[in-house]
């Protein structure tokens, strides 16, 4: 709303004039009609007293009916100013005499006595006449009785005429009106002249204080007449003269802070500088933190690696048992030393915030039964049960990080293998209902019978480098970082980890990990056979057997000792008998029972035990029924029924079923020649069916051609790179859109690892290749069972093989084309090269050639020029030196 | 409320000076007063002083007419009665009564007597209106050479008009008078015997019928400049020039010398069983409407002691008077 302003001059006006004018309105008002009033009033008392005494005195003319005598009392009465007539009634209010001709009032009017319908300025006063009496006795009694009426005789009225009165009403009010005007046009003139002292002044003063508004501080103003608004301009003046002072005052004070800001800008500008020459140097020490645990575990591995091949080599040679012995621990020692090494940059990475779920649809049985069936040997070599209890009801396909359930997994139960001594270790998975439709909430238990864990250390076992005991260290080994990894996994998946535990009874470690259902992905339930004998002496295992049977058979005959056995009606009835032989139990009493079961029954006999060992009894082996008997080992998983439904109907024939059959089709793209010829060899002498081509574009192409069993594919290629090649297949319509592809790369950008695993990879290994890497993905996606088998192609054995003059030419090609890529200055090419030799460097464990490639992968990524020339001078030598020898 | 209480005062007041005297059994008497006027009062007090001068031992018992019922009267006591209902309830309840009234007109005296049929034999009264006589006389005294006396009659007062037209005459009077009836215009009446008349006789007649014609009487002799004499001192402040009329104490005085003669050693003698007019009276003038007319020097206990004289001297040779 906009304010209205007026002027002084208004304000004063309005403030003298208006209380003036009411009170002269008000007072005109009153006066007039008081005056009024009093008039009419004084009208009326005089009509009143009149008429009064002219009824007092006209009772004889009334009485004696005497007009003669009216008359001249009418006459006198008439001289009165405002008295219009008087009239004279009779007894019966007939009209005896009447002063004036007027006709109002008339006869009627003075017949009914009613004068309400006369005009306003009229008014009619009228008195009765009564005969007046003397008394003239003195003694009221002494005449007798008597008694007195008043006797009326007639009736005198007077006439008003109130136009006089009117007239000086009108008259009192023009007066007043003119004075109050003359009271008012001189208020008026009296205060104009006074504003005119307030308001020049005033003015005087406005001008001035906008001029001091437009910053003229300068301006001063002049001296009033009048005391206050003198006060005033010397207080205006005082005021500009003051906050010119300010003003000269600030502008200093403005001048000295934006010189001291433009010193603190500057200074602030060299320390942004420092700083960010400290981030830079903080970052580069942070790289060469990664870059140093990276090539550190490389440099760990590399010798790690040629310990264990040297070892086994060893173990190959003539040795005595102590020898043997001593080259186990030696193997296992290396095997812990390379736990510790993945162990140490798990945690790095989880420290820094590094790792990174990978939300993905898996099947849950695959994620957990490989673990547990890696770990199972360790377990029964200590005569443990390693007992996986996969509950018949948890959804097939869930959505989440299966390397890292797999991980907490491995974790956990590898810890409850190294802390039990006897019994047995159970693996059980259930589901609950989760927080939302679609989604569940995983647990896992991992239950041992081991040395458990004291009240007091239970708060230390999930902390990094900590055990609940320093003499476990020495006892059992480790790092202490196993669980504190499954811990920090739990939480990232937004899931718990409880621990209970009775000291020298066991332990039991539950997760609960919230997962989403897949409900695109669903396994096929094979069809199931009526009847199945299950014999297991082991409770905890024969549960879990019947929850994995459960999907295969009708019902399920369940028998814990051979006294179970008298119910069971032998013959042809049953489709299966299963014989799981307890991991304590003696080779020998497992083969009598196995002789009962295959004398006893027609059909066809699975016997699952630990590391094969009644398989590879010589009395089983030989026995004249072994083509019934099925061999599995210990723990059996989904997957190994259902293969072992596909091929029953060939049972009789086949007889016996090993896991270390394997054929499949593979797809290598690969562009680097060695690697591709690596891997070439290895797979083929495990009677894989190869199909090698040398980018992404050509393994597009083959995909889209043929089915494969599983893909291997390098990250970095021409044309078209392997992440792009893997986008291509899983958004094709080829028949790979669900086979497993494997991603090779020597060294990988966390965006890159990201980005493969969001185009759909399945896994990822590091070059340089090794056997172990190889067969863990074999195992992983075509279900190989390298360790166990014992028969499968070694990848070592692959490697002599192939010529080493192959492969140092390949070396010096590539280390001469990254050095035409420095000398070009061309980055991409520089990398790929770097690439490709990281990826073959290590292959024969040359530690010089793959420290020398490492350096100067590192000293081009922190684009250091001098490193890297220095760094390439270093790999020319060393290659140089390869040359030699193989020319010598 | 304070009526009553000044009455049973004055009640007892009466009864305690009376009875201070204690006087002889067969000097009390029983006053019985009309009402509680002052004159009344003032009457009795006069009355009773007059007697107990002389005869302190007498005694009296005054009482209201109200209260009538209950004032032990033997058949032998004197009852005074003082205004006309006082004296006419006596003569009717105790017809045989020793009764004197005073404060009586001579026509209510003779109206009660045809009405109640009382005996006279033991009834006497003192009127309280003058004799016809004493007015003429006064007239001739203010009139000189007058001729015509003018008069006006009412009902009770007809019966005088031939008395006061001889009573005139005796003085060289010829009496012009009029007759009015209830419904009579006064002034219609009065004016004719004014326009002739050379003074005029105001004669009391009953209370209604003197204040009706009173005004006129005085407004149309004053009109004509005649002298109007009245009868009462209201009369003389009305206007009338002069008035003869019976003061209390005039009363009292002459009814106290009454009953010193009935309670005198002889006894009540049959004479004193009468009507009289009273002896004593009192005359006053309004010297405003004195100066009206003319009358210089006109002194009020000249013209008294001028008009005793004549009217003792009148007595003694002619004892008439209206009866």
């Amino acid at each position: 709303m906009t304010p209205v302003f007026t002027s002084i001059r208004a304000k004063l006006f309005l403030l003298s004039t208006i209380p003036l004018l009411i009170a002269t309105v008000l007072i005109t008002w009153h006066t007039v009609d008081t005056r009024r009033t009093e008039i009419e009033t004084d009208l009326v008392m005089t009509a009143q007293l009149t008429v009064d005494n002219i009824a007092r005195i006209a009772d004889f003319a009334l009485f004696s009916g005497r007009v003669d005598l009216l008359r001249p009392l009418a006459t006198t009465t008439e001289k009165i100013p405002s008295i219009a007539s008087v009239v004279f009634l009779d007894q019966n209010r007939d009209v005896l005499y009447s002063s004036h001709t007027s006709p109002q009032p008339t006869a009627e009017n003075y017949r009914d006595g009613k004068y309400d319908a006369l005009p306003d300025y009229l008014l009619v006063v009228e008195r009765p006449v009564y005969l007046s009496e003397t008394d003239v006795t003195d003694y009221e009694d002494a005449a007798g009785s008597g008694y007195t009426t008043r006797q009326l005789l007639g009736w005198v009225a007077i006439t008003v005429d109130k136009t006089a009165m009117e007239e000086k009403s009108s008259n009192i009010l023009f007066t007043h009106l003119l004075i109050s005007s003359i009271i008012l046009f001189g208020a008026v003139g009296v205060t104009y002249l006074l504003s005119n002292s307030v308001v020049h002044p005033i003015r005087a003063m406005t001008s001035a204080v906008g001029e001091l508004e437009k910053g003229n501080l300068y301006t001063r103003i002049a001296p009033s007449n009048t005391r206050e608004l003198a006060i005033l301009a010397h207080g205006i003046n005082h005021l500009a003269q003051t906050v010119a002072e300010s003003r000269q005052n600030l502008q200093r004070k403005v001048f000295n802070a934006t010189h001291q800001l433009q010193s603190t800008l500057e200074d602030l500008r060299r320390n942004n500088q420092a700083l960010d020459n400290a981030r830079r140097d903080a970052e580069a020490a942070n790289q060469a933190k990664s870059d140093f645990l990276a090539q550190m575990s490389h440099e760990l591995r590399t010798p790690i690696s040629a310990i264990q091949g040297f070892v086994k080599l060893l173990e190959e040679s003539n040795l005595n048992n102590a020898e043997k012995r001593y080259c186990s621990i030696i193997q296992q020692a290396s095997l812990q030393l390379l736990q510790l090494i993945d162990d140490i940059l798990d945690i790095t990475r989880m420290q820094s915030s590094g790792i990174t779920l990978d939300v993905a649809p898996f099947n849950l049985r695959d994620c957990i039964e490989n673990p547990i069936s890696l770990m199972a040997p360790t377990a029964h070599q200590k005569k443990l049960e390693l007992i996986l209890d996969i509950a018949p009801d948890i959804p097939a396909f869930l959505l989440g990080d299966s390397l890292r359930i797999r991980q907490i997994v491995y974790n956990l139960v590898s810890n409850a293998i190294k802390f039990t001594a006897t019994g047995q270790v159970v693996v059980r998975l259930g589901a609950k209902p989760g927080s939302h439709r679609g989604e569940i909430r995983l647990s896992v238990h991992v239950i041992d019978t081991g040395i458990g864990i004291p009240e007091k250390h239970r708060s230390l076992i999930f902390e990094p480098f900590s055990q609940a005991d320093n003499s476990i260290s020495r006892r059992y080994g480790g790092t202490g970082l196993g669980l504190t990894i499954v811990k920090n996994l739990v939480q990232l998946m937004a899931g718990t980890i409880d621990v209970e535990s009775r000291s020298g009874k066991g332990t039991t470690f539950s997760v609960e990990l919230p997962l989403e259902i897949d409900t695109q992905n669903g396994t096929e339930k094979p069809q199931s056979q009526p009847l199945a004998l299950l014999f297991d002496p082991v409770p905890e295992s024969r549960q879990a057997l019947e929850h994995l049977l459960v999907d295969f058979f009708d019902s399920i005959e369940s028998c814990e000792n051979m006294d179970d056995l008298e119910f069971t009606e032998f013959g042809l009835k049953h489709d299966l008998v299963i014989y799981s032989v307890p991991v304590s139990e003696s080779i020998a009493s497992a083969t009598e029972t196995l002789r009962f079961f295959v004398d006893h029954f027609r059909c066809p006999i699975l016997v699952v035990s630990g590391l094969n060992s009644v398989q590879q009894h010589p009395l089983i082996s030989s026995g004249p029924d072994t083509e019934t008997v099925i061999y599995l080992d210990k723990p059996v998983s989904y997957r190994d029924i259902a293969n072992l439904f596909r091929a029953k109907s060939r049972l009789p024939e086949a007889g016996k079923i090993t896991a270390n059959t394997f054929s499949a089709e593979v797809l290598i793209a690969e562009d680097n020649d060695f690697n591709r010829l690596l891997l070439t060899t290895y797979l083929e002498r495990l009677g894989c069916q190869l199909t090698s081509v040398l980018n992404g574009q050509e393994a597009i192409r083959a995909a889209d051609k043929q089915r494969f069993d599983l893909i291997f594919m390098d990250v970095h290629m021409p044309e078209v790179n392997g992440i792009s090649a893997v986008k291509a297949i899983r958004l094709g319509h080829g028949p790979n859109r669900q086979t497993p592809i494997i991603m090779m790369t020597a060294d990988i950008l966390q965006q890159e690892e990201n980005a493969l695993f969001d185009a759909g990879a399945s896994d990822l290994i590091f070059k340089p290749l090794d056997e172990s890497r190889l067969s863990k993905a074999l195992q992983d996606y075509v279900h190989i069972d390298f360790p166990s088998a014992g028969k499968a192609e070694k990848f070592a054995d692959s490697i002599p093989s192939i010529d080493r003059t192959v492969f140092v030419a390949e070396v010096r090609k590539l280390t001469e084309q990254a050095k035409s890529a420095i000398d070009r200055r061309d980055a991409a090419d520089l990398r790929e090269y770097i690439h490709q030799l990281l990826g073959i460097a290590g292959v024969y464990k040359m530690a010089y050639l793959e420290r020398a490639v490492r350096a100067l992968h590192a000293a081009t990524k922190a684009q250091d020029e001098e490193k890297t020339y220095a760094a390439m001078t270093t790999l020319e030598e060393e290659v140089g030196k390869l040359q030699a020898s193989i020319d010598s | 409320m304070v009526r009553l209480i000044k009455h049973l005062a004055c009640c007892l007041g009466l009864s305690l000076t009376a009875l201070a005297g204690s006087p002889a059994r067969g000097q009390e008497a029983v006053v019985i007063l009309s009402g509680d006027n002052h004159y009344y009062h003032q009457a009795a007090r006069t009355m009773i002083s007059r007697v107990k001068a002389t005869a302190p031992e007498f005694g009296a018992d005054v009482r209201y007419l109200s209260s009538l019922e209950t004032v032990p009267i033997q058949s032998d006591q004197l009852v005074i009665t003082i205004g006309t209902g006082a004296t006419e309830r006596v003569l009717k309840q105790f017809p045989h009564q020793q009764q004197l009234g005073l404060f009586v007109t001579e026509s209510a005296w003779r109206n009660a007597l045809e009405r109640y049929g009382g005996t006279t034999s033991r009834k006497a009264v003192i009127y309280v209106n003058q004799p016809l006589r004493h007015y003429v006389t006064l007239a001739r005294m203010l009139k000189p050479d007058g001729k015509i006396i003018g008069s006006a009659f009412g009902s009770a007062s007809r019966q005088y008009e031939a008395s006061l037209r001889g009573i005139a005459a005796q003085e060289g009077f010829s009496l012009a008078s009029t007759t009015l009836g209830e419904t009579d215009n006064p002034v219609t009446s009065l004016t004719p015997v004014m326009a002739q008349a050379d003074v005029f006789i105001a004669i009391p007649d009953q209370a209604t019928f003197n204040r009706n014609i009173a005004r006129w009487a005085l407004y149309l002799a004053y009109q004509q400049k005649i002298p109007l004499i009245g009868f009462s001192q209201s009369y003389t402040r009305a206007g009338a020039l002069a008035s003869i009329y019976s003061s209390p104490d005039d009363i009292g005085d002459q009814a106290g010398d009454w009953l010193i003669r009935f309670y005198s050693a002889e006894g009540p003698g049959t004479q004193l069983w009468s009507a009289s007019h009273p002896r004593n009276f009192t005359l006053n003038i309004n010297a405003s409407v004195a100066m009206a007319l003319g009358y210089r020097n006109l002194s009020e206990a000249d013209l008294y002691r001028t008009l005793r004289q004549r009217v003792d001297s009148g007595a003694m040779s002619d004892d008439a008077g209206v009866h």
